[in-house]
């Protein structure tokens, strides 16, 4: 009884305990709890949701996913088959009804299409790492054959004998022969393979890649062509395509002597005060004569007419025309053929770009939905050009002169949200000045492209800093390697404006839309297969993964906390989300204490370290590392340098 | 006990898949006679080499590499072309060259490693890869690995994933970390190590065996057929079942049951001094520093230039000379870093130009041995 009596007194005692606790020591406590485990640091209201609802608030902004139709490829039935990766289908478009057919699932996120000899329907599966060969008539799936990683273009060879396919996620070919549904070869690429390209008589397969080789920062990028013998899968040549990334499309000419690669030319080496002049970024049709392979880099906009982020090709052999898609201005040019080869064949590579020679070769440009990407052409008594209108989720249909045919929505209509939203502000050239780039033509797909860039504000030749991904940044503030925005609004607000696109701020609800889609873009995939050689594991992630979070050097001496990995790579991000310095300030840094990167994905963010002089992770400790500023690493010996990269290769 | 069909089955399959990857149970070719050149001609700078001392050669059907001290070259329709560092090659020393599956040529040097592959080179190097060591002296491509014996130890590139397993003194058994040879068979790959016998990778346990000198560092063998003849690894080859293993002091030959010896005073090797050896079925082919030959286990061809001009051919049988005949073509130098043999044909890497030899019998030079042996391997 008596304790019943005392029972009040007692919650009472208890309730002052819990909220002085709560004033003195827990609010911190939970603080640092949530923060160790999600790396936020902007908790606004404490609870079990900021752990386990982390992204929650992504999550309410993004509806169900669009089609966005990508990929196209006409079949011998008279269908068109779109390719809508981000809802895993494949949907059948009848041009001639003008209405497309229900969507069909498939067992990955579609990437590229290609239609076989016989007929047969065959897709890349990027998530995967599939292809998959398809029923024309009915997307039924008839086998699948395992590839690299992130599978992106494919395209038949010797006679159908062969199919090559662009694995984009490790920088290889492989070379399949599909009548007996096994892989022969698998050749390594440039970086990033993506789109691939038979030659009419089918001897020969180019590839091209999307982002620049690792390089030195202080050179040129340039990315590679890589062209491969169709039958064995040879590797005859690779071409370096100078100045040129963020390629998705290539074609062979009707006579099979030349390639054409449009792509982004980019002067990253320029300070971006050139932005204003139209110098650091513009783009180009790259003609390669097979017999002479020195590309002839002719500009597909003209001056204070850009035409940004171009990506699909389609070359009309009957009507000697090519049809390339503009992906940042929604626009489609029309080239004429004979005079685009007279112009490349007449260009002196080494001569001053001429920013208005496509009025030579431009016979005219017409707009169409936004984002356009794949283009194919369609036969028949109209010849039409289809147009995969990515963010408008349709497929357009343009009748030669530019006049719209038909635009039909593929899959089920979905509701526009705001990530979406921010996706359109995200590849829309118009935000910057006189519409010359969009975000995407530094961050392909939501990444990096690499390269390191020259900012002008804090003067021209200083601190010039390595293009970050935005790829699993959500939650990762502070942002900049200087670690001096605390938000992605910041970020991207009015001051990224005056330094970068030199255009008017992206308006407010653009801004919270643009933020809303880079938190929903998620971390680059781990490197899969990291530490297994020829399929066996090697034990090397494991002993990695104990090098990492170790506290004592192989010798049995105490690392300082200061050394040791975990301290500033804390997981699940892997950063402590503070600035720190390792010894890496160059005569040219204004500071020697950068912001700690994140370092999921980190296998797929070369080169590294804040000005991109590492190409490698092994460069950070080696070539780039000065004793044990950048973490206790000297008593490993080279196994055990291998054994830590190959587990920063897993996260 | 009755023995279940079922059982007798699966035994019997299992038997059958572990004789697969044994690389001691393999199909032997028959028997051939000695192999026997009759004319040689050679190479040197006034053909177009980077430099008259050739370090390795790799013939292939259409096309021959060489490397040398001074760079790389190739023959093609009659006609060299150098590559130097100038070029993409890391270092103008050029130690062994191999042809991967997918057509691409690694080259190892001695300041790093580098893949020919559509005309560029590609290096890797120590810092800025899982390469163990830039001193590489012997590259293997198989299948899509890469094997690289170096001054401090072996690298393998998974060249589908981009990872590398390294291995030296500290997590392998490997004796010391100085790897100068390497041979792939089955399931099971084959170090020589300098001071340290020969080590063997079974691939598909990560289980590591070793085999040493009995008797030691002693330059003499004491108890012949006792192991390998010297801890001394200058070069090891396998094919068909049999380890060859090359040193400063004789050669050895295994075929997972017992060692066997030899030395040049029995013999009739080109002297204890062993450069290379590759393998060709049960046939190998020397490098010496007096002259090369091919040896089968019981016969053996010598080759040595005689004072005029012409080669001294040594036919050995049963621990002595049989035969001797005179040729009037020779190798260019007794002092052969490499050699690589077919049947009808043999490539000599030597201290004064690359050489040739054909059997005059087969008219013009055939095409080179199987690609599968390119390189000393299987």
């Amino acid at each position: 009884m008596s304790i019943l009596r005392r029972l009040p007194l007692l919650a009472a005692a208890a309730a002052v305990f819990l909220v002085g606790f709560w004033f003195l020591a827990g609010h911190r406590l939970l603080l640092r709890h949530i923060s160790r485990a999600t790396g936020r640091q902007e908790v606004e209201v404490i609870g079990c949701w900021n752990c386990h609802l982390p992204r929650s608030r992504t999550e309410l902004r993004r509806g169900r996913p669009h089609p966005e139709p990508r990929a196209l490829a006409p079949l011998p039935n008279g269908l068109l088959a779109v390719a809508c990766g981000p809802t895993r289908e494949i949907v059948l478009v009848d041009p001639a009804a003008g209405r497309a057919q229900p969507p069909v699932p498939v067992p990955g996120d579609p990437a590229g299409l290609a239609v076989a000899p016989d007929g047969g329907l065959w897709a890349t599966l990027a998530g995967p790492g599939l292809v998959v060969e398809l029923d024309p008539a009915t997307l039924t799936e008839r086998r699948r054959l395992q590839v690299g990683l992130r599978p992106a273009g494919l395209a038949f060879a010797a006679g159908g004998e062969r199919l090559f396919v662009a694995n984009a996620g490790d920088g290889t070919v492989s070379v399949l022969d599909p009548a007996a549904g096994r892989e022969l070869a698998r050749v390594e690429a440039g970086r990033e393979p993506f789109a691939v390209a038979a030659s009419p008589d089918g001897a020969r397969v180019a590839v091209v890649s999307r982002m620049a080789s690792v390089g030195r920062p202080d050179r040129i990028p340039t990315s590679e062509l890589t062209l491969l013998d169709g039958r064995s899968g040879r590797v005859e040549a690779r071409i370096p395509l100078p100045s040129c990334h963020l390629s998705e499309g290539l074609a062979f000419t009707p006579d099979g002597s030349r390639l054409l690669v449009p792509a982004v030319r980019v002067r990253n080496l320029l300070p971006i005060v050139q932005v204003a002049r139209g110098w650091v970024m513009s783009s180009v049709l790259a003609v390669v004569p097979l017999a002479d392979p020195t590309p002839r880099l002719l500009p597909l906009g003209g001056p204070e007419t850009p035409f940004p982020d171009p990506g699909g090709i389609a070359v009309d052999a009957a009507g000697r025309r090519v049809f390339i898609a503009g992906g940042g201005g929604d626009e489609i040019e029309v080239l004429d053929l004979e005079a685009l080869l007279a112009a490349a064949d007449a260009l002196d590579p080494a001569a001053p770009e001429d920013f208005s020679l496509n009025r030579h070769f431009l016979r005219r440009r017409f707009a169409c939905g936004d984002n356009p990407r794949g283009l194919a052409l369609l036969a028949g008594a109209e010849p039409l050009l289809a147009v995969a209108e990515r963010l408008d989720d349709t497929v357009a249909l343009f009748r030669p002169d530019g006049s719209l045919a038909e635009r039909i929505p593929v899959g089920r209509p979905v509701r526009e949200d705001p990530v979406h939203r921010g996706d359109r502000v995200f590849h829309d050239a118009g935000y910057a000045f006189q519409g010359a780039f969009s975000c995407r033509s530094c961050h392909p797909g939501g990444h990096t492209d690499g390269l390191v860039y020259d900012f002008d504000i804090d003067g021209i030749g200083r601190n010039m800093v390595l293009n970050r991904s935005l790829r699993g940044v959500a939650g990762t503030a502070p942002f900049k390697w200087n670690g001096k925005n605390p938000t992605l609004q910041r970020q991207c607000g009015p001051r990224f404006a005056m330094v970068l696109t030199r255009a008017d701020p992206f308006p407010e609800d653009r801004l919270e839309d643009l933020v809303a889609f880079i938190q929903s873009l998620p971390p680059p995939p781990p490197l899969a297969g990291a530490g297994r050689v020829a399929g066996i594991d090697t034990g090397a992630v494991a002993r990695g993964e104990a090098i990492f979070f170790r506290d004592r050097r192989r010798d049995g001496s105490p690392i300082p906390p200061s050394g040791r990995c975990v301290t500033c790579h804390p997981p699940p991000h892997y950063s402590r989300f503070q600035k720190a310095d390792v010894g890496t300030r160059s005569p040219w840094d204004g500071s020697g204490e950068f912001d700690i990167p994140h370092l999921t994905g980190i296998g797929s963010k070369a080169p590294y370290l804040h000005d991109g002089r590492a190409r490698t992770l092994e460069e950070i400790w080696t070539a780039e590392g000065v004793g044990d500023s950048h973490g206790a690493v000297t008593d490993l010996g080279k196994t055990g340098l291998n054994d830590l990269v190959q587990f920063l290769r897993t996260r | 006990m009755k023995l279940s069909p079922v059982l007798l089955a699966f035994s019997l399959a299992a038997a059958g898949l572990r004789g697969q990857a044994d690389p001691w149970r393999q199909p032997v070719e028959p028997r051939r006679p000695a192999l026997l050149y009759d004319r040689f001609e050679s190479f040197d700078r006034s053909d177009g080499l980077p430099s008259d001392k050739v370090t390795t050669v790799l013939a292939l059907a259409d096309e021959v590499w060489v490397g040398t001290d001074h760079g790389l070259a190739v023959r093609r329709d009659g006609t060299w072309r150098s590559f130097t560092p100038d070029d993409g090659l890391p270092h103008r020393y050029v130690t062994s060259l191999s042809l991967d599956e997918r057509g691409d040529l690694w080259i190892s040097t001695l300041r790093g490693l580098a893949r020919l592959s559509g005309g560029r080179f590609q290096v890797y190097r120590q810092t800025d890869s899982g390469l163990m060591n830039d001193v590489v002296y012997h590259v293997v491509a198989d299948g899509p690995l890469v094997w690289a014996a170096t001054a401090a130890g072996l690298s393998c590139l998974d060249t589908r994933t981009g990872s590398w397993a390294l291995w030296d003194h500290e997590n392998s058994i490997m004796h010391e970390p100085w790897c100068y040879a390497l041979a792939v068979g089955p399931d099971r790959t084959w170090v020589g190590v300098w001071g340290g016998g020969v080590v063997e990778l079974e691939r598909s346990t990560g289980l590591w065996r070793e085999y040493r000198d009995p008797d030691g560092e002693m330059e003499i063998d004491l108890l012949r057929d006792d192991g390998p003849i010297h801890d001394v690894s200058s070069f090891v080859a396998w094919d068909q079942g049999v380890l060859w293993q090359a040193t400063y002091f004789g050669l050895s030959r295994y075929d997972g049951r017992r060692w066997r010896s030899y030395l040049a005073e029995d013999t009739g090797l080109p002297g204890n001094f062993l450069n290379h050896v590759s393998a060709r079925g049960h046939t190998a082919f020397l490098a010496g520093d007096q002259g090369f030959a091919v040896f089968d286990g019981e016969t053996c061809v010598r080759y040595r230039r005689a004072p005029d001009g012409g080669c001294e051919v040594s036919i050995w049988r049963d621990g002595a000379e049989a035969e001797c005949r005179h040729l009037d073509t020779a190798p260019a130098d007794d002092y052969v870093l490499w050699a690589q043999g077919g049947d009808s044909e043999v490539w000599l890497a030597t201290g004064r130009g690359l050489s040739h030899g054909w059997r005059e019998g087969e008219g013009a030079p055939s095409p080179a041995p199987d690609q599968e042996n390119q390189d000393g391997n299987h």
